[in-house]
């Protein structure tokens, strides 16, 4: 009688176990998970972008006028007009000013310094532009406008004036640079042909050049924000169909990708790493963060 | 990494077989083989093992090899300890602890698993057999790592079993 208690409460046992077993079994090794998915990051990099500051001219000899972060620029009424027509322009009028200096807020403004896959060495972005009322002005043929000033810490000699193209919402600067920025220990300065995206860039790239292919077995990137920083050209790069521009062999770079889930959650990849001789396949795969700490690693940049 | 582990398996053979040995003289020791299904990554691999009883107790260091023709390609070097629970004069069911070296050879990134080519694992199971000395044996186990299932079937031979001329239908002494 005993005997049979005993072998029937082994029996249970086994039986238990079997079904734990067959309940917590798992494919995964087989069986790829879903990758994790994420929202648009437009919005949130838009709510994050450096503000575009206005400033009215209303009087003669309001020169420079100096902006947030220290761009100071010389306008001139006699030198502006109508996209359609030459008369003169009273005052008041407007000047519209966005500043771009560091990696984070080219990055929020999603201009990488890239011209047409070409890295560029950049000192700063400048959006310039004029109004009168709601009419956008251009300059008069073969006029100037002087940017006084564009702050540099460590400025560079070569810096010329890359001029951007914004087509279908996305800003694109021209391969082939005209005028050139003359440089203080701490600033550059020059004469603008044109108003609207302006850049202070010199040509970085080498024939000895790499790409980097990113995927991901945990994360869909189609809307992961990928950025490559290259420290030693001051280069920032945002990643599009998931392959990078050219970067030269052996350059220490910073790699950074983050999204943002339906739950309005972070996450990020953050890599350091050199580049050899080969073009690299990157397997990524994001973890959740702090917007907080994802600022801090853009600020560090 | 992938010595060190090696060199830790060695030594966890040679203490078990330290540890035993003198106890062992008077057992049997059985050599066999199996055949293994792991039906969550719908492999099949091929088993070699050494049986060392010790009363209702048997040492069994094993080595299983899932082949490149499955989806998953690995082996596992380790010790399983088999606890005889229940039975009768005829067959046995004895309970599996195990702990083992595994190698995954295709292995591929897969974050989501934090899974390393190089992995020590934990199975227990349970397993029949019979009392004679060429004893086939049917076992079911579980890797606690990678939470999945093999069923294995094999058949052991015995050393220095009493009858030569019938091993297969005298029951064995030493079992």
């Amino acid at each position: 009688m005993i005997t049979r208690k005993l072998n029937f409460t082994k029996l249970l046992l086994s039986i238990s176990l079997a079904v734990f077993v067959f309940v917590t079994c798992k494919k995964d090794r087989i069986v790829d998970k879903p990758l994790k998915e994420y929202k648009s990051l437009t919005e949130y990099l838009d709510s994050k972008k450096q503000k575009e500051q206005e400033f009215i001219i209303d009087t003669p000899g309001k020169c420079p006028i100096i902006g947030l972060q220290g761009t100071q620029i010389c306008p001139s009424k006699s030198t502006i007009m109508f996209t359609d027509k030459a008369d003169s322009i009273t005052y008041p009028y407007k000047i519209k000013l966005v500043e771009l200096y560091t990696p984070k807020d080219m990055i929020y403004y999603q201009l990488p310094s890239v011209g047409s896959g070409t890295i560029l060495t950049t000192a700063g972005e400048l959006r310039i532009r004029a109004y009168k009322d709601s009419s956008e002005l251009i300059l008069r043929p073969s006029k100037l406008w002087s940017i006084v000033s564009m702050p540099g810490k460590s400025t560079v000699d070569g810096m010329k004036q890359y001029y951007g193209t914004t087509t279908n919402n996305l800003t694109d600067w021209t391969t082939n640079p005209v005028g050139d920025f003359g440089k203080t220990d701490t600033s550059y300065f020059g004469l603008i042909q044109k108003l609207g995206w302006i850049a202070c860039d010199k040509d970085a790239s080498s024939a000895n050049s790499v790409t980097i292919t990113f995927a991901s077995t945990s994360d869909n990137l189609a809307n992961v924000g990928i950025f490559i920083y290259i420290p030693s050209t001051k280069t920032i790069m945002q990643i599009k169909n998931f392959v990078s521009d050219k970067i030269p062999s052996g350059d220490d770079i910073k790699i950074l990708a983050f999204g943002q889930d339906a739950s309005n959650d972070f996450y990020f990849y953050y890599k350091k790493m050199t580049l050899g001789q080969n073009n690299e396949i990157l397997d990524i795969s994001l973890t959740k963060t702090k917007e907080s700490d994802l600022t801090a690693k853009l600020d560090a940049l | 990494m992938f010595r060190i582990n090696l060199h830790f398996v060695r030594v966890l053979f040679y203490v078990i077989f330290i540890v035993i040995s003198p106890k062992i003289s008077a057992q049997q020791i059985g050599l066999g083989g199996s055949i293994l299904y792991n039906p969550q990554t719908e492999s099949f691999a091929g088993g070699l093992r050494v049986e060392i009883p010790y009363k209702r107790i048997s040492f069994i260091p094993q080595l299983t090899y899932y082949p490149s023709f499955n989806k998953i390609s690995e082996y596992y070097l380790g010790v399983a300890t088999h606890l005889d629970f229940m039975g009768t004069a005829k067959w046995k069911l004895y309970a599996i602890g195990m702990a083992s070296y595994n190698r995954w050879s295709n292995y591929s990134s897969k974050p989501q698993l934090k899974a390393k080519p190089n992995n020590w694992d934990a199975e227990f199971g349970i397993g029949w057999t019979t009392r004679r000395c060429i004893r086939p044996f049917i076992e079911y186990r579980y890797n606690i790592k990678w939470r999945e299932t093999n069923l294995g079937i094999g058949i052991i031979y015995t050393f220095r079993c009493s009858s030569r001329k019938k091993r297969g239908s005298i029951s064995c002494p030493g079992h």
